[in-house]
């Protein structure tokens, strides 16, 4: 109603809070008052409580004709969304992309977001957007799953950035974490300091890989300065956190955090602290293993070829500091402590020791020692140490990733051609594990005939291993998959097969995508 | 006992009174009455001997329920050590209040154990000898002379309850809403459960939601005002129902809760068309699966809905595809637009929907809702197409999903999304805002209590449910 009915100075607004005053109360204490001429005037004498009821009866009728639904005066209309400048993407295209978010979902919910970022990484190639439909369950899936924010930008068009624009869990799917960290909120700016304190748990961790995954080696040391600047206040679980994003990559000024982290509260942060400096041979801390460890190295034998390893002592405080702990259970103590110290110092104590060069060197140390000298050389990625330990070692060690790609390509070739059957399983494992990501097609299929060669019920292969395998294979040619679903069809152990068969399955899907949006 | 005969034909019902005479103790009958629910009940039926049916309980898997009239003998599968179990005084309940629809034959089980009871009857009754007799036209006769009677008295005990509810509405007024807001929940069930003994569950079951909403509502008061004058009005309408058109008493009979038989609808007003399926809406009320499915008649220009109800677990029929266009012949149920309709033949699929039919703006939607209020004052939904229609998201529309719907004019109405709950509603509202983008664009929903229920969508692209 655009305005009061008045009859005789009553309302019907007046009435109808009259009416619902006396409801409340009672007509027994409160009479409702009379119609007001606008709605026919006073009605027939009845007791007080039927008068109640037929008004009552009035005003829910008023109210549901009249009642207006909203004002009438015109309201600002949305801003429409510009019309998109990407074209839809074709049928089946769009009919994968829903198949990933069906539910029951297909897929695992991790393998589920990969399989939706390549749809997204392939969509952006082919210059087409999402379809209208699914940008809320693509914006909500980003909301939660940070790593597919940047392939969805792109793609997103028009509507979808006008769409994350109105809703403010989406707005972050837009905004790049980097901007949100910056002074001026552009994207690729230098993050600003002051932002890094008020910045939610996982936009921090997001800047910090980022940080660490930029090529500017400034940018990467950035990063341990944003952490440290709110060490001293960050609870627990922020600590470990930050220490491992910045272990993703380690970069020598990282010393200063690391070294404070050593004497922090939390023993799972020490540590974490100590972990991560076996990583870091110009660290202060390594100064002081090396210092401990090379008067216990020593050569004998008349020719000066052997290399003997003295006891260490007990450790004093700042030993245990530097990560000198006692040993788990079951673990000789100066085994231990020896292999702490191997892991932590810099490696070329070790050759100034012996005299000799790396291969010879690790010769001549032993076994407990070699661990942790391997230990070491995948930690700092020491090209000449790993050369030398695969050397000697005649088997990959877990280090073919150390190696440059053509050499470590070689050695795979190599390898997976060598092993011959279930003896070989253990290099199999190190060799499928150092496979590159994604595989040449020639490795690729190295890789399934050397599966092909162990007896199916034999073929034991750790979870991390067949995801590894999966990774690789992305690129991998139809035939080379056709063999290993013949594999899959095999009587394989029942973890390996149906790990095996979940690849499979994730690899077609990504074939699919792929050929959709070819 | 019933000639063999006879076994086609249902058993005559037995009155309220002979159902109250079977209950073991009156706690019982008190928790039997809250089964008698529709959706709890699945798979019913009656033959000449025998009532049978599943009932959901707490349980997965419906407790078979069936009662040998001949006897009468319980069976039921629940663990109760009560005998007669409250499963089966519900479905007596049911039966007697004529919500049971005549089933098609009774399961395996129910017959084979009633069979084996029979069996047994009549080797007792060998001795006694004598055989049943074909049923003659003095019977038949005596059947539809019972049928009126049966009528009469069930319209007698709707008429008393009529009665005391109006006495209950007075003393309410008298006494103040206040007062009645401070009730606990058995006081208002104890109404709801006078009006299902008088055959009035449409109006118990108002009560029984009054009850439950009245303490927690910020508008309680204009809320229970509105609704006591709905009773009223109700009340006010049956005293005079005998000089009342036949859609207005139709209307009555639908509040009212007195269920049409669908033989009955079958043999009524009956529309071939061709049928838009202009939206679906699909909820869940306790264990209660509704879905309501609104069609537009191309020819006719009818807007009907056609409702499909499933107990927890049972399946629902599929629903059908908004957008498409189907070729099939509707009984429409007695009463005022907007109607309730029944499928008579299997729909045949008849192409796709480009656009939403008829509509115009906010202002002609109202108007046809106060047109169908007029008609039947008791109406909650009315349809509307609303053309040209922009959605710009409420205030809080990630979590509320509430949004305004403005017309080419600029007049607004709020609105929410289709959705069987409230997480799914929000979903719906984002996907509505991701197809219209802001611009202009063909809505159908439901026009209640001021709000717009968005249950489809037109754009360039065809109609699209949410």
């Amino acid at each position: 109603m655009s305005a009061p009915v008045t009859v005789e100075d009553v309302t019907v607004e007046d009435w109808a809070d009259g009416v619902v005053a006396a409801a409340i109360l009672g007509s027994g204490r409160r009479a409702a008052p009379e119609l007001p001429a606008a709605l026919g005037g006073p009605g027939p004498a009845a007791d007080s409580g039927t008068r109640l009821l037929d008004a009552a009866t009035v005003l829910a009728a008023v109210r549901a004709v009249g009642a207006p639904d909203a004002p009438e005066a015109p309201v600002d209309a949305p801003v429409p969304a510009p019309a998109d400048t990407l074209a839809p993407p074709p049928p089946r295209a769009r009919q994968l992309l829903e198949l990933l978010h069906a539910r029951p979902a297909p897929v695992p919910a991790a393998e589920r977001d990969v399989l939706v970022a390549h749809w997204l990484a392939c969509a952006a190639a082919r210059g087409v957007r999402v379809p209208h439909d699914l940008l809320p369950t693509l914006l909500e899936r980003a909301r939660t799953t940070p790593t597919l924010r940047a392939p969805l930008r792109p793609v997103l068009d028009e509507r979808g950035r006008w769409l994350a624009a109105l809703h403010p869990g989406w707005s972050a799917v837009l905004a790049d974490h980097r901007a949100a960290a910056s002074p001026a909120g552009t994207p690729g700016a230098r993050p600003d300091p002051a932002a890094w304190p008020h910045l939610p748990a996982p936009a921090r961790l997001a800047l910090l890989l980022d940080l660490r995954a930029s090529p500017d080696p400034a940018e990467r040391a950035t990063a341990a300065d944003l952490v440290a600047s709110t060490w001293a206040n960050d609870p627990v679980n922020e600590r470990t956190q930050h220490l491992e994003a910045l272990g993703s990559a380690l970069v020598e000024t990282d010393d200063a955090l690391l070294e404070r982290a050593l004497d922090d509260r939390s023993v799972k942060v020490r540590g974490l602290a100590q972990a991560l400096l076996d990583g870091l041979p110009t660290s202060r801390r390594a100064q002081r293993m090396a210092e401990r460890l090379a008067p216990l190295l020593s050569r004998s034998g008349i020719l000066g070829r052997r290399l003997d390893v003295a006891t260490p002592p007990d450790p004093d405080d700042a030993g245990v500091r530097d990560g000198l702990t006692p040993p788990p259970r079951g673990t000789s103590r100066h085994d231990w402590w020896l292999g702490t110290l191997v892991a932590g110092a810099p490696l070329p104590v070790l050759t100034s020791a012996s005299g000799v060069d790396e291969a010879a060197t690790y010769q001549r140390l032993p076994d407990p020692l070699r661990a942790a000298v391997r230990r070491a050389v995948l930690l700092r990625r020491d090209v000449d140490w790993a050369r030398a330990v695969i050397a000697v070692e005649g088997r990959p060690s877990g280090l073919l990733s150390v190696l440059p790609a053509e050499e470590r390509t070689q050695h795979l070739g190599s390898g997976l051609a060598r092993c011959r059957g279930a003896g070989d399983l253990r290099d199999l494992r190190d060799l499928l594990a150092a496979l590159p990501v994604p595989a040449d097609p020639g490795l690729a299929r190295e890789a399934v005939e050397a599966l092909h060669r162990v007896p199916p019920p034999r073929l034991v292969l750790p979870t991390e291993t067949v995801h590894h395998l999966r990774d690789a294979l992305v690129d991998a040619p139809p035939a080379t998959l056709d063999r290993l679903t013949d594999l899959v069809r095999t009587d394989l152990p029942e973890t390996t097969g149906r790990a095996l068969s979940t690849a499979l399955q994730l690899l077609s899907l990504r074939r699919s995508i792929s050929e959709a949006l070819r | 006992m019933t000639t063999p005969e006879a076994a086609d034909v249902p058993a005559e019902r037995w009155p309220l009174e002979r159902v109250r005479g079977a209950a073991p103790d009156a706690a019982s009958l008190v928790a039997a009455r809250k089964l008698t629910a529709p959706g709890a009940w699945s798979d019913c039926g009656v033959s000449a001997t025998l009532v049978w049916g599943k009932c959901q309980g707490s349980g997965k898997a419906p407790y078979q329920v069936s009662v040998d009239l001949s006897g009468p003998a319980y069976r039921c599968s629940c663990p109760s050590r009560k005998f007669p179990c409250k499963h089966a005084l519900a479905l007596l309940l049911r039966w007697s209040a004529g919500d049971l629809e005549p089933g098609a034959g009774a399961p395996d089980e129910a017959a084979a154990w009633a069979r084996q009871r029979a069996e047994r009857a009549a080797s007792r009754a060998a001795a006694e000898a004598g055989s049943g007799a074909p049923v003659d036209p003095a019977t038949l006769a005596a059947r539809a002379a019972a049928a009126a009677q049966r009528r009469d008295e069930r319209l007698a005990r709707m008429d008393a309850g009529m009665e005391d509810l109006a006495v209950w509405l007075t003393d309410l007024a008298r006494t103040g809403i206040a007062a009645a807001r401070q009730r606990d929940l058995t006081w208002w069930e104890s109404a709801a459960a006078r009006l299902v003994d008088a055959q009035l569950p449409g109006v118990a079951e108002e009560v029984r939601a009054l009850g439950r909403t009245v303490r927690h509502r910020s508008d309680w008061a204009e809320h229970t005002v509105d609704v006591l004058g709905r009773w009223w009005l109700l009340v006010r309408a049956w005293r005079r129902r005998a000089d009342l058109d036949a859609a207005t008493a139709a209307d009555l009979r639908t509040v009212v809760g007195w269920a049409w038989a669908t033989d009955e609808v079958r043999a009524g007003e009956t529309v071939a068309d061709v049928w838009a399926v202009l939206g679906a809406h699909r909820s869940t009320d306790g264990g209660l699966l509704e879905q309501r499915t609104w069609l537009h008649g191309e020819r006719s220009g009818h807007v009907v809905q056609v409702l499909d109800f499933a107990a927890r677990g049972a399946p629902m029929p599929v629903a059908r595809t908004v957008g498409s266009r189907l070729d099939a012949t509707l009984a429409l149920y007695p009463g005022h637009d907007p109607r309730r309709a029944l499928l008579v033949t299997e729909p045949v699929a008849a192409g796709e929907l480009d656009r939403l039919p008829g509509g115009g703006d906010l202002a002609a939607a109202r108007a046809r809702r106060t047109a169908a209020l007029a008609a039947n004052p008791f109406v909650r939904r009315v349809p509307a197409v609303v053309r040209d229609a922009r959605v710009a998201p409420g205030p809080d529309a990630d979590t509320t999903g509430a949004v305004t719907v403005v017309d080419a004019a600029g007049r607004t109405v709020p609105g929410v999304a289709t959705g069987a709950d409230e997480e799914e509603a929000t979903g719906a509202v984002w996907s509505l805002l991701a197809r219209t983008g802001g611009r202009p664009a063909d809505l159908f929903g439901e026009l209640q209590d001021g709000v717009l229920r968005v249950l489809a969508v037109g754009t360039g692209d065809g109609v699209v449910g949410l």
